[in-house]
């Protein structure tokens, strides 16, 4: 037995989801959507069940990824029962949502959650009454209490229902319908026929008929169909409230809205939250980073040595090992701390609060507010965050923000600055290159905004009230996304490390080094050795530090190269190309120009970068 | 036929009072109206029953408080019709003023209330959109009657405004603003203006919307 659960974004979807699945949970990516399902399975009576948590929607008829993905899986009869999750607290337009899945005639069960929230607020909601009306089982819960979740499944087991009710839609639409379920010989249902009208659909005819209906009603109302749908099911949907929820004065909740969301102290606020995040993982980070470093020294690589082994075995097992090394040293310590912050600002809210207060200052670039979210989420690591450029609409906006993410100093280029710069030269040092990254970022966002071309849409987005989030939910996703860092980055860093530790056993990076030195010398003023590390940066970028280390024969790299070779060959590091999986997720997103255009301008703004501090240092202007 | 004979000599009274400042005799009326001198003292004796007119010693009727009030209750829907059937219809200024002559007696408050919000919503979409403007008739329409369009949009909406929708323009994010309850006829207020960007709340949720978005909202702000 399949169930899916579906239900406007921020419901508490997730942690019922998790709640009824416990472990083994599988994430599975749609093909041509960066939607991510999660599906696992519960014994209930000797019987299993799969669960899916579908992504939240706010409509079964949008147009975004998710809602197009969900709409489909639901049209295609994917689930035996569908369990509609509700917002107590915002029952009106959750139940929008719930009268859209009605129209599908497939079983269902409604769980209005959050139920502990809503008694705070006063607000006491008549289940029998909505079940009444409605025709299907009504289920009240508290996810962060657990309360009724263990009702969940028998319910929708045993009492899944399709329901009675029916939007009654403006006498026009209703004739469309009626009409529009007989033209068709395939016989279409009631929300085919309602979908066709709003253009969705795969029946040529009727979707054709459909069209010029609909054609006539814009005309007549003034609006299109979707507008009108959606007018009649909101006042629907209030009709419902208005007869099963009673409110009676409730406790205030302190408003700590009032200084987030206000421009004083709305601002400095996120920015300290922002620059705290990020000090933290840096710092964290370089903690953890040095114990699992100094771990594998001592207890694999230091026995490695020890056992002599055929030179070539030695190499390869000696590359594979430092491959463990550096993406165990980076992933946990750099990629999952931040990851874990970032869940907690996702899960209390205060993502969306950041996009409302960046909104401004984002229009500058030819970007809007939600656009901030994935340039923070850059942080971490740019490839999810070029596919969560999707989201925020037209193509200006997405090849505007493809140039920013792209050039964000990710967690693999902390790594760089940290253990190079901070390590080295200093902390100051280090912010400096951050800075310079940032004005970079700041004027090519500048520059683009103006010369690309397209039309902008700006931001929609619900700001969900503040809640503290659920430690295994924070957990949860953080090991969800280190998981998929793992699997992407892992085994291209391995096999890209035995390869350099083969072409260094049969000596190719001389031939590499001799052809690059010129550039990498005149113009950088750098070591010839470092342009292999260079080169190795574009597979994983802090494969560029750990190169330089083997090459350079030395941990301690201020024996062979000088402060400022080191700052310049961090600097032009972290500039200069993408890595490889940003660059083939930038092919996929973007396509092959815009790819091929963002990584020529990251090539160049690098070796520039890298000149002018050249330049400076031998005129004497720099230490 | 009485209801429009009564309204027509109300209205009559009234025209006549604003253009010269005195009260009206039959004779006049009758001659404006197109009915017998006669009927139009049965109607004024009729009215002067139910205090709406007044007869002063010199022969001459004027309108009571009530009357007036009555008397631009009509006028109002001879405005409206008229320009509904002018603006929307396209129908001379001529036929569209005799038409609503015969039609303000019979539609009702609400038919009005219906159509005058209609006209309204209909010159918010108009605003910016050059395909409006070329129309025959309708620059001379609001030069003539010298009425202005009383149109906001949620970008003009400053911080604790409580609003109603009137229209959603069609731009790119329309579906999702009416998913999320930005539909006509729905309640907003504003919680927090930053710089452009706003923040609103729609049945009880908190949005964010842009500058560009909020534009597309056009509002009419709550009494």
């Amino acid at each position: 037995m399949k169930i899916g659960l579906i239900g406007n974004p921020n419901v508490g979807k997730s942690l019922i989801f998790s709640h009824l699945t416990g472990i083994g949970v599988e994430v599975s990516n749609y093909p041509g959507t960066t939607v991510d399902i999660r599906s696992g399975v519960s014994c209930i009576d000797y019987t299993s069940v799969e669960i899916t948590d579908l992504p939240g929607i706010y409509s079964l008829d949008g147009e975004s990824d998710e809602e197009r993905l969900v709409r489909d899986l639901v049209l295609s009869n994917s689930f035996d029962v569908l369990v509609v999750i509700l917002d107590a607290v915002h029952l009106e337009r959750n139940l929008y949502l719930l009268l859209q899945v009605l129209e599908h005639h497939i079983p269902l069960i409604a769980v209005l959650n959050m139920a502990d929230e809503a008694e705070k607020l006063g607000i006491h909601i008549d289940t029998k009454a909505l079940s009444k009306i409605t025709g299907v089982p009504v289920l009240l819960t508290s996810a962060t209490l657990g309360k009724n979740i263990a009702d969940i499944i028998p319910v929708a087991k045993e009492r899944a229902t399709t329901g009675t009710y029916q939007v009654a839609y403006d006498r026009h639409i209703e004739a469309a319908v009626r009409t529009l379920m007989r033209v068709s010989d395939n016989g279409p249902t009631r929300v085919q026929s309602l979908l066709a009208l709003q253009g969705i659909g795969t029946d040529a005819t009727l979707l054709e008929a459909a069209k010029t209906i609909s054609g006539e009603m814009d005309e007549e109302h003034r609006m299109p169909v979707s507008s009108i749908l959606a007018g009649n099911r909101h006042h629907a949907a209030s009709e419902i409230k208005q007869r099963i929820v009673t409110k009676t004065p409730g406790r205030e909740t302190f408003g700590l809205d009032n200084w987030l969301l206000k421009p004083f102290p709305g601002i400095p606020l996120m920015v300290g939250i922002l620059l705290s995040m990020l000090l933290a993982v840096f710092f964290i980070g370089s903690f953890f980073e040095d114990l699992i470093v100094e771990a594998f020294e001592i207890w694999v690589l230091a026995p490695l040595a020890a056992a002599s082994l055929d030179p070539l075995v030695y190499e390869i097992l000696f590359s594979f090992i430092i491959a463990i090394q550096a993406g165990l040293g980076i992933a946990f310590p750099f990629v999952f701390t931040f990851y874990l912050l970032m869940s907690v600002v996702e899960d209390t809210g205060y993502m969306s609060r950041i996009a409302f207060l960046a909104d401004r200052i984002m229009h500058r670039f030819g970007l809007h507010g939600q656009a901030i979210i994935p340039m923070v989420l850059g942080l971490g690591c740019n490839v999810p965050a070029i596919m969560a450029i999707r989201q925020i609409g037209t193509k200006r906006e997405r090849h505007i923000a493809a140039f920013l993410i792209t050039m964000v100093p990710c967690s693999a280029r902390t790594v760089i600055i940290a253990g190079i710069v901070s390590v080295f030269i200093g902390i100051y040092a280090a912010i400096s290159i951050y800075l310079i990254i940032l004005a970079l970022i700041l004027l090519t966002g500048l520059v683009l905004s103006k010369v690309t071309p397209g039309t902008q849409l700006g931001m929609v987005l619900e700001v969900p009230p503040l809640r503290v989030p659920s430690l295994v939910m924070v957990l949860k996703k953080a090991w969800i996304n280190i998981r998929e860092f793992l699997y992407i980055a892992m085994p291209l860093l391995m096999v890209s490390s035995v390869f350099l530790g083969l072409i260094g056993f049969y000596g190719f990076l001389t031939v590499i080094e001799n052809i690059t030195a010129p550039v990498v010398h005149d113009i950088l003023g750098l070591p010839p050795f470092s342009s292999t590390a260079l080169l190795f940066g574009i597979l994983r970028k802090e494969m560029a530090f750990e190169t330089l280390v083997v090459l350079a024969g030395t941990a301690n790299l201020p024996e062979v190269m000088t402060n400022i070779q080191l700052y310049i060959f961090a600097l032009v590091s972290t500039l200069f190309v993408p890595c490889v999986s940003t660059i083939a997720v930038l092919y996929r997103e973007q396509g092959l120009k815009t790819a091929a255009l963002i990584s020529l301008y990251t090539v160049f703004l690098g070796f520039a970068a890298g000149a002018v501090f050249h330049w400076l240092s031998l005129q004497g202007l720099l230490f | 036929m009485v209801i429009a004979e009564r309204e027509d000599t109300l209205l009559s009274l009234m025209r006549q009072a604003k253009q010269t400042g005195l009260g009206g005799k039959p004779e006049d009326i009758a001659c404006h109206t197109g009915l017998s001198e006669e009927r139009v003292r049965e109607i004024l004796s009729d009215l002067e029953k139910t205090g709406e007119v007044t007869h002063q010693e010199n022969g001459t009727y004027h309108l009571s408080p009530s009357g007036i009030q009555a008397a631009e209750v009509i006028m109002r829907k001879h405005h409206v019709l008229e320009t509904f059937l002018q603006e929307m219809l396209g129908m001379d200024h001529e036929l569209a003023h005799a038409q609503a002559c015969t039609m303000e007696h019979h539609a009702t408050d609400d038919t009005i209330n219906r159509l005058r919000r209609f006209l309204r919503k209909d010159r918010g979409c108009q605003v910016g959109c050059p395909a409006f403007t070329g129309l025959p008739g309708h620059h001379g329409y609001m030069g003539h009657h010298g009425r202005r369009c009383a149109f906001k949009s949620l970008a003009d909406c400053s911080n604790g405004d409580k609003v109603r929708i009137d229209a959603v323009r069609g731009c790119g994010r329309g579906g999702r603003l009416a998913d999320l309850g930005l539909v006509p006829g729905e309640r907003v207020t504003v919680k927090q203006r930053m710089a452009d960007t706003l923040l609103i709340n729609v049945k009880d949720c908190d949005i964010a919307i842009s500058p560009e978005i909020a534009r597309s909202v056009l509002v009419e702000v709550e009494n």
